[in-house]
């Protein structure tokens, strides 16, 4: 039997809004997948680590500060760095349009941006997701 | 007809906190604004002054909230981007840039770092000449609800309360126009709580504030006048006027039968109003116009000194000028042209008021008993049981939401298949470096030798029980950066360390 | 064989997976010391080990930790919110951190612990701590796994009496009391000697938040496992861990064998007719373990006579 979609939730930079990462935690977590919360101010490198550590499925970043290109394409860098495959990443929070397709082309397969379901969060999960 | 029983201006202030409230004097019209650099903002102001804002208020930047100068490498992807980079004394002088300091109220949206941010907003004030007694304003300093529901914390409780009393006991002597505390429910209602937790947790941060002042030997008639509060004024336009009342009542009886106030100005609840960010949407922004507006209305009639309204794109990204004029123009129009400001607590007397405002007054008292027996507010935060209550709350929140037991219009009713795009205020990237270039030339002109001996004097005093806010003038008077201050104090006071999950 | 990385984390994963742990590893295992570190949610367990890693670091010791949260029964789902409290030591190479789901599992840890602490164990780590939920009667399988137990429980818990009757304190080697410095003079649980053994339990008044009584705990543990290799007590305890995990690994095993057996035609028919009430479930036990002796080979060397 496959194991459940294991996701890390994770809060980069100094942002310290946890509502929506929460909230998509939870929802997630009744979705029937295992989410591992990280709590704010996390750096990439952090970041990246636990969802080593933890050999998570997906790993979805949360922004509401307008620090994400920085701080989210420095995870996707570590990522590639550290031969990381397997792990789907997509983000939430308050992330312009503009921004949206350059986050794509860096990796990150998905921007959920405000009104947002968890719904919609978890389905797109199952529809890409195979868990290891 | 029967004379209600509650009057406006006597205790307990339920119908507000004047006799005459808005015919006497409109609420201060007071738009939080502030983004990337000092010049900006002071543009910016400026344009807001001359448009008839009457109040300023200011809204920092997380590295500057969090205590990290421009070029430190946590503040990287953050500089400017919530709000205004202030590092030193050149930054502020920068946004006060020909704006007398004795003609303006200028409200900051400063927690931990409040008193450094006070200390610069006053060596401003020095440089203008203008006497610290003519300088008012705010300072959020509000460090419990940090915590749990906005993360700008730095040091842990103990040392934090101790720089809010220092803060307020500097100002009853040196600056007695300063508003030195501005306790907040807004944010832990944007995090998910409901009306009646908002009043409980707001009033219970009151409360704990108020007893830290008394134990360090203040009177409270001496200080407490100067304490404001800050709530949101979210979408349920009945609830919440009903939850300004019940919450003016209970702080009344709070301030009197439990703290022993003598001065009926310690009694009154004060407050600013930010109406809620979170019930913005993006989808069809247009509608946001319509939501600020019932939600100005309901803080208006439910008798806020001070209102703040959001900008219909403000779900996206910081406000264009345009839209930050409209939401301006929203509140002059209710001002001006609704004629709601001719009688105090317009709605006071309606059955349904009455009733919602005795129930919200009933159950936020059930909340503060529970808090009162876990200890206090500063246990009930340390122990997870504040976050838990704010979190759960909203999770069931947005499950209604799926569930349509919520609509909100536009979103998960009433949708449109168009997809607006917005004309966003973009973030200027070349800000960081820039940051980096001044700083390193500040640092560079600036006499050394008296900045090491400020932070010398500044780390021992911190070590001791001193009021720091002497140092902190002194040391912000000759550029020691706000980082450079933090430094020592994170040295001295340990970090915060968050542990709270659900 | 080493492991180490990524590695470690992907053998993690199997090892949860229900997947074996490789004979070399195992024979490599038994160096490090096991603790454990239960009790209610809330107390602080998660904060305590954060501050215990910084102790332990600090001493020049690589610390594993497995953190293990209850999975939702309803939608199999879960919330592993400990790591937070740890996140802090994600970047440090001598410490490797895994939350892990009970899943189907009751009884406080998961299948996999057993094999998942011997991985960490064989990786090379001084010492390897699990984390789990414990509250009472049910939740004290920890104690077959961990060399030391360490119960942590808070002031102001209205059961604190109810507790000292409960298999958590009978498990417990060490007993702390965290968030000493929120709730004021804790109440004092008599130290308590252990019926069959010569070992004080001793009570630490901890706050993690302060990071107060941390090296008085870790001088507990130290203290704890030299009584274990002087009495010999750790042998026993060892040999019991074993053990337990044989017999647990065969229970899991057969269950699988059971429900998979359950899955054929014929099988689906007996329990409908056991629905139906056209036939007794014992009979149908009977049918059906003809069924899964049968067919599964390497059990039918240990047929166990039919029950009567």
């Amino acid at each position: 039997m496959r194991r459940p979609i294991k996701v890390l939730i994770a809060k980069a930079g100094l942002d310290g809004h946890e509502r929506g990462a929460l909230v998509v935690a939870m929802g997630l977590r009744d979705a029937g997948m295992e989410v591992v919360y990280t709590g704010i101010r996390n750096t990439p490198e952090q970041i990246v680590a636990a969802a080593v550590q933890e050999d998570v499925d997906v790993i979805g970043l949360s922004s509401l500060s307008g620090g994400h290109m920085a701080q989210f394409s420095r995870v996707m860098e570590l990522l590639k760095k550290e031969k990381v495959k397997g792990v789907l990443v997509f983000a939430g929070g308050i992330i312009p349009d503009e921004d949206v397709k350059k986050l794509q082309k860096l990796g990150i397969k998905e921007v959920f941006g405000p009104g947002s379901t968890i719904a919609s969060i978890a389905e797109f999960l199952k529809k890409n997701v195979r868990s290891k | 007809m029967t004379e209600p029983r509650e009057q406006p201006g006597k205790f307990p202030f339920t119908r507000g906190i004047h006799a005459t409230m808005y015919r006497g004097k409109l609420w201060t019209m007071r738009q939080y604004a502030g983004f990337g650099t000092a010049r900006e903002t002071n543009r910016r102001y400026k344009y807001l002054l001359s448009q008839g804002q009457t109040g300023l208020s200011m809204a920092f930047d997380l590295p500057t909230q969090i205590g990290y100068d421009s070029d430190d490498p946590m503040a990287l992807g953050e500089v400017g981007r919530v709000g205004v980079a202030i590092s030193s004394l050149a930054d502020m002088e920068q946004v006060f840039d020909g704006i007398p300091l004795d003609k303006v109220s200028t409200s900051m949206t400063i927690n931990a770092t409040a008193p450094i941010l006070l200390a610069l907003y006053l060596a401003v004030a020095e440089k203008q000449g203008v006497p610290w007694s003519k300088v008012s304003g705010t300072v959020q300093n509000d460090i419990l609800k940090e915590y749990i529901a906005r993360g700008t914390y730095i040091f842990p409780p103990k040392p934090s309360l101790r720089l809010i009393a220092d803060v307020v006991e500097f100002c009853a002597k040196e600056v007695s126009n300063w508003n030195t505390i501005s306790v907040g429910g807004y944010h832990m209602r944007e995090a998910g709580c409901t009306a009646a937790q908002e009043i409980a947790f707001t009033l219970a941060d009151g409360i704990a504030y108020v007893q830290t002042c008394v134990e360090r030997g203040l009177a409270v008639d001496d200080f407490a006048p100067r304490i404001a509060f800050f709530f949101n004024c979210h979408s349920n336009f009945l609830e919440e006027i009903a939850k300004f009342r019940a919450a003016r009542r209970l702080w009344a009886h709070i301030m009197r039968d439990r703290f022993g106030a003598k001065n009926e100005r310690s009694m009154m609840l004060r407050f600013h109003t930010q109406t809620a960010g979170s019930t913005l949407t993006a989808q069809q922004p247009d509608n946001n116009v319509v939501r600020t507006t019932l939600e100005a209305l309901a803080a208006v009639l439910g008798g806020t000194q001070s209102l703040h309204t959001n900008s219909k794109d403000e779900a996206i990204a910081l406000p264009t000028e345009e839209s930050a004029l409209l939401a301006l123009r929203t509140q002059q129009i209710i001002a001006y042209e609704s004629g709601v400001t001719t009688e105090p607590d317009p709605l006071g007397g309606s059955y349904y008021i009455e009733r919602l405002t005795d129930e919200l007054d009933a159950k936020a008292r059930e909340y503060l008993n529970k808090i009162d027996n876990l200890g206090g507010m500063l246990k009930a935060v340390e122990s997870g049981y504040v976050y838990k209550e704010i979190y759960r709350a909203a999770y069931e929140h947005q499950k209604a939401v799926e569930r349509k037991e919520k609509i909100i219009v536009g979103v998960n009713e009433f949708v449109s298949d168009r997809k607006l795009v917005l004309k966003t205020q973009k973030s200027d990237p070349k800000l960081e470096p820039r940051r980096r270039r001044d700083l390193a030339a500040l640092r560079k002109k600036r006499d050394f030798a008296k900045v090491e001996k400020c932070l010398a004097t500044l780390e021992k005093e911190a070590k001791g029980s001193e009021n720091l806010m002497p140092i902190l003038v002194e040391s912000v008077r000759n550029y020691v950066t706000v980082g450079e201050i933090c430094k020592v104090l994170r040295g001295t006071f340990g970090e915060y360390r968050s542990t709270h999950s659900i | 064989m080493t492991i180490q990385g990524k590695q470690l984390t992907k053998l993690v994963t199997r090892l949860e997976g229900g997947e074996r742990l490789p004979a070399e590893l195992y024979a490599q295992t038994g160096k490090a010391r096991i603790v454990g570190i239960t009790g209610p949610p809330g107390v602080g367990k998660s904060s305590l080990i954060d501050r215990l890693i910084d102790e332990l670091r600090r001493q020049g010791k690589t610390v594993g930790v497995v953190v293990i949260d209850p999975s939702s029964p309803i939608s199999g789902g879960a919330l592993l919110g400990d790591r937070l409290r740890m996140q802090r030591h994600s970047e440090d190479d001598g410490v490797f951190i895994r939350s892990l789901a009970t899943r189907r599992h009751r009884g406080g840890l998961t299948d996999s612990t057993p094999q998942i602490v011997h991985a960490l164990d064989a990786a090379g780590f001084d010492i390897v701590i699990v984390e789990t939920v414990g509250t009472g009667q049910d939740e004290v399988e920890v104690a077959e796994v961990v060399d030391s137990v360490v119960v942590v429980l808070m002031p102001e818990l209205g059961d604190e009496i109810q507790r000292a009757k409960s298999g958590l304190m009978e498990i417990a080697d060490v007993l702390v009391i965290n968030k000493s410095d929120l709730f004021g003079a804790p109440e004092t649980l008599a130290d308590h000697r252990h019926s069959r053994t010569q070992w004080e339990r001793p009570t630490i008044h901890t706050s993690a938040r302060n990071g107060e009584g941390i090296t008085t705990l870790s001088g507990a543990l130290d203290a704890h496992h030299a009584y274990l290799v002087a009495s010999g007590e750790l042998a026993r305890r060892r040999d019991r861990a074993a053990r337990a995990e044989v017999i647990r690994l065969l229970q899991s095993r057969l269950s699988v064998s059971i429900l998979c057996a359950l899955e054929a035609p014929q099988a689906q028919t007996i329990l409908t007719n056991v629905a139906k009430r056209k036939l007794d479930p014992y009979d149908a036990v009977q049918k059906l373990l003809v069924k899964i002796l049968g067919s599964n080979n390497r059990s039918s060397k240990h047929v166990a006579r039919s029950p009567r």
